[in-house]
């Protein structure tokens, strides 16, 4: 499919998730979500208020909500892979409902129906009223990224509350709201027991009324400067440990108060630290450790994720990493402690990762006990995160690993850690030295590939589409170059073969994957293996996978 | 063959010449500036990838750094063993940067490279030296040019941060390899395409017939003349319809003069400077088509667009990936374009 409007207008309204990278879909989804829900609420508020005089504004509101969601339900219609499919859906039959029902309320006063008497007519709006509230259930559509919003209006929450020290503050608030309420009425009551003996003390009456008393124990508590005093010998007891209770709370409020302002000053610039309450991280990147590549990697991931998925950085120094850019650190949290300890690990949410990194610990000289450190790290998180390989069953631990090595590691730590990747930068720097050296021009393209931006390709691991599954290694390379949509170059497979029992990955390039010579024919592409492509996004990759599940 | 004390230049020239052999031999030598642990595994790759070609293996030059006036005063595993008969270490000489006589000698015509290795005992250090050795080598390179006609010496250099790569952009280094930024680069793409590093492993790592990328010029009175004129849509179709192609075709690359864009700030002070004569850029197009749309999308209107169906020039380079560049090479003279459609 060639890059049409229908094209565009399809890529426009897809659904919005965390790999999604195209900015105009974003807001439009967030329009058509704000739509649903204001025109609901308007709906709620025509039957909840008297409308008489405001009918005609609720009126123009509906019909150009009615025609919006009209024209969204036209367009979809219009960019759909698959017409019949999409017709058939129920969502879209909802949406076609509410669109249905809606217009004919607005279009009911136009239409000829005199010959319905009025007990029918008015069963006809009441059934077309109750279609319109279905409109919010239209945001089924939209349920990916409401609940991506959900989750990150709940860190953001958290975070506010850890950074402010909200808990802490509303404690002192409340001991201070019951201090001041029960010293007001032992006061009152002390008081009038005492005026009751003493009735010509006429200076009784200040406690002997509950308002006074409150007052008058606000001002003790909070400056203790108060010029009316209880006269009884009890009441001014009572009164010396209110003092003392107002001293001791009002120190802690403003001590609160003046640190969480401190530390708000010291930790400009530094990255925010990991709220106590992480429950709702999910499918965050995990990197334990922290040195000169932090920053760096920290960007590629951003610009790999489209800055939508979450980083927390676990460090010893984590209170001191500082940030480069506020954009690109928006959604990165830093937390204290070692990245081998399990009970830290637990903290950032190990078990819940999308993905882990393992940092060398900078602060070792060695470079082979630095390599040492990191894969304890490994192979804690890996227990930390719920795998236990001596448990049937568990073979596979819940995420990726990759880890920083300055030496290729050996057979057993590769055999022992499943899932995990070693990236040994020294050693790739070193092939390409030598790859430079005999092929000077192929310096760019590995410089190229090995870089993520918006304007380099990479290379991406991706699920054989469904219509190419059957189909030989050429013939899917020229589907792709054939598909204009998203630019992809079919390079090679990633085939899975059992092998001795135990199933075995190889990677197949060019020619290879084939999986032929010139006697057989050609090995056909099967759903287990992957496609080995060069994209300029994962989002573009995938994307054309489902396209290509789409026409399916 | 070492050198084993700080004699004159003469005889130091002298030893280099013996070394190097008669210019008709068509032995081609690499220098390395700095001995390094991942010398012995850079050599290692080199001669892998000659002895897969049946070629002649390089001879290696290695200038050690200030400090060591042998080869015995390095540490153990600088230097990789059993390659006596092709290897020649030279001290560091204080004129090496100064003055260019023994880089006239070591730079004969069969120089292949000149690999700059981040000296390890130097720590934080080893790019300012491994830059300051650069430039020495670059202005060396394009006096040689002005003067004699020489061909430019390629030059490849290793970094360990990614921020110095700045200092070597005005002076035109071929090649900068820098570790740091290629594994943070890993770490991150291993993020999103676990196991992705193998892939460049297998890339990278040489061994016959292993599938590498690599390049070739077109011409229009070249072997490959008659695919100019054409898509690179039309191409590449017509490669992968040929059975078993050797070659899968991934992009290009064009070149332009700097004058038709936005002035080049970096390359024209290094022009100024007389550093370099080098009035073109060029555009390396990967998987073509995204660029295009990119631009199109940001409103870029200015901006260079490149799709499939660009046609491919004089002077393009085709970029692919080979298990073999001569079979490559062969199947792209002898692709047949007649019968794709559109052609």
């Amino acid at each position: 499919m060639h890059n049409t409007l229908r094209e565009k207008l399809y890529r426009l309204l897809l659904p919005i998730n965390v790999q999604t990278r195209n900015s105009a879909g974003y807001w439009l989804n967030f329009g058509l979500i704000g739509l649903i829900v204001a025109s609901s609420l308007a709906i709620l508020l025509e039957f909840r208020l008297d409308i008489a005089a405001d009918a005609t504004v609720f009126q123009c509101i509906d019909i150009a909500v009615a025609l919006v969601f009209l024209l969204e339900y036209l367009a979809r219609l219009y960019a759909a892979r698959n017409r019949r499919a999409f017709v058939t859906e129920w969502i879209s039959i909802l949406d076609l409902v509410v669109v249905i029902s809606s217009l004919t309320l607005i279009a009911m006063p136009f239409l000829q129906l005199e010959a319905w008497d009025g007990l029918r007519l008015i069963r006809l709006q009441r059934i077309l009223s109750i279609f319109r509230f279905f409109r919010i259930l239209r945001l089924f559509r939209y349920k990916e990224i409401m609940h991506l919003a959900w989750v990150r209006l709940r860190i953001y929450w958290a975070s506010l509350l850890y950074t402010f020290r909200i808990p802490q503050l509303l404690g002192l608030f409340v001991a201070f709201g019951v201090v001041s309420f029960a010293g007001a009425w032992l006061l009152y009551w002390t008081e009038c027991a005492n005026s009751a003996v003493c009735q010509d003390a006429p200076v009784f009456d200040h406690f002997g009324d509950l308002g006074n008393a409150y007052w008058s124990t606000l001002i003790m508590l909070i400056s203790g400067i108060e010029d009316k005093e209880p006269l009884s010998i009890v009441g001014r007891i009572e009164a010396v440990v209110i003092l003392l209770i107002g001293m001791i709370l009002i120190g802690q409020l403003t001590a609160q108060i003046v640190s969480t302002v401190l530390v708000r000053f010291e930790r400009v610039g530094r990255i925010r630290m990991l709220p106590p309450s992480t429950r709702v991280f999910k499918d965050h990147i995990l990197i334990l450790g922290a040195n000169e590549h932090l920053d760096n990697i920290i960007r590629q991931v951003w610009t790999a994720f489209a800055g939508r998925r979450y980083i927390v950085v676990v460090d010893p120094n984590a209170p001191n990493l500082n940030i480069t850019d506020p954009k690109v650190y928006a959604l990165v949290f830093a937390l204290e402690g070692h990245p081998s300890d399990p009970l830290v690990l637990e903290r950032a949410g190990i078990s819940r990762a999308h993905r882990a990194i393992v940092l060398s610990d900078p602060t070792i000289e060695e470079p082979e006990q630095q390599d040492s450190r990191s894969l304890m790290i490994a192979v804690t998180a890996q227990l930390a995160g719920g795998f236990d390989a001596t448990v049937d069953g568990s073979q596979e631990p819940p995420f990726y690993t990759s880890v920083q090595m300055n030496q290729v590691p050996g057979h057993v730590a590769k055999h022992v850690l499943s899932r995990t990747n070693f990236i040994c930068g020294t050693h790739i720097a070193e092939q390409l030295i030598g790859q430079f050296v005999l092929n000077p021009q192929a310096s760019d393209i590995y410089h190229h590939l090995t870089q993520i931006t918006d304007e380099t390709n990479e290379i991406y691991l991706t699920d054989v589409p469904q219509d190419l599954v059957g189909k030989s290694f050429q013939e899917a390379q020229l589907a792709f170059l054939h598909c204009d949509a998203n630019d992809i170059t079919l390079i090679g497979v990633v085939r899975t073969d059992e092998v001795d029992g135990a199933l075995q990955p190889s990677i197949l390039l060019g020619a290879d994957a084939n999986g032929t010579n010139d006697d057989t024919a050609p090995r056909p592409l099967r759903r287990e293996d992957q496609l080995l492509v060069i994209a300029y996004s994962e989002a573009t990759a995938h994307l054309e996978s489902r396209h290509h599940g789409e026409r399916q | 063959m070492t050198h084993a004390s700080l004699a004159s230049r003469e005889t130091l020239k002298a030893q280099i010449q013996r070394f190097l052999g008669p210019q008709t031999t068509g032995q081609e030598h690499v220098v390395f500036v700095h001995a390094s642990p991942r010398l012995p595994r850079v050599i290692a790759e080199m001669d892998a990838e000659r002895l897969t070609k049946n070629l002649l293996p390089f001879s290696y030059i290695v200038v050690l750094q200030p400090g060591y006036a042998s080869q015995e005063q390095l540490p153990k595993g600088y230097l990789p063993m059993n390659h006596a008969q092709r290897l020649l270490c030279i001290p560091f000489d204080s004129a090496f940067a100064a003055s260019h006589d023994i880089l006239q000698a070591i730079s004969g015509p069969g120089i292949r490279s000149v690999v700059i290795l981040a000296d390890p005992l130097r720590g934080q250090d080893a790019d300012a030296h491994a830059i300051i050795a650069a430039t020495a080598i670059e202005k060396f390179s394009t006096l040689q040019q002005k003067t004699t006609g020489a061909p430019d010496i390629h030059t490849v250099v290793e970094l360990h941060s990614s921020a110095n790569r700045i200092y070597l952009k005005s002076l035109h280094v071929d090649t900068v390899v820098c570790s740091g930024e290629l594994t943070e680069n890993l770490l991150a793409q291993d993020c999103f395409s676990p196991g992705i590093t193998e892939v460049f492993d297998k890339l990278l790592h040489q061994t016959p017939g292993a599938w590498h990328f690599a390049t070739h010029a077109l011409r229009a009175d070249g072997p490959h003349g008659h695919l100019l004129g054409h898509t690179y849509r039309q191409l590449t179709e017509a490669i992968i319809r040929t059975h078993n192609a050797p070659l899968i075709l991934c992009g290009f690359t064009r070149k332009f003069p700097y004058e038709a864009h936005a002035p080049h700030l970096c390359h024209l002070t290094a022009k100024k400077r007389g550093v370099i004569h080098n009035d073109q850029q060029t555009d390396l197009v990967v998987n073509p088509g995204h660029m295009s749309r990119k631009a199109a999308e940001r409103g870029f209107l200015l901006k260079r667009g490149y799709d499939k169906d660009t046609v491919l020039q004089d002077q393009d380079r085709l970029v692919f990936m080979t298990g073999d560049r001569e079979a490559a090479l062969q199947c792209l003279s002898q692709v047949r374009l007649d019968k794709i459609k559109g052609t």
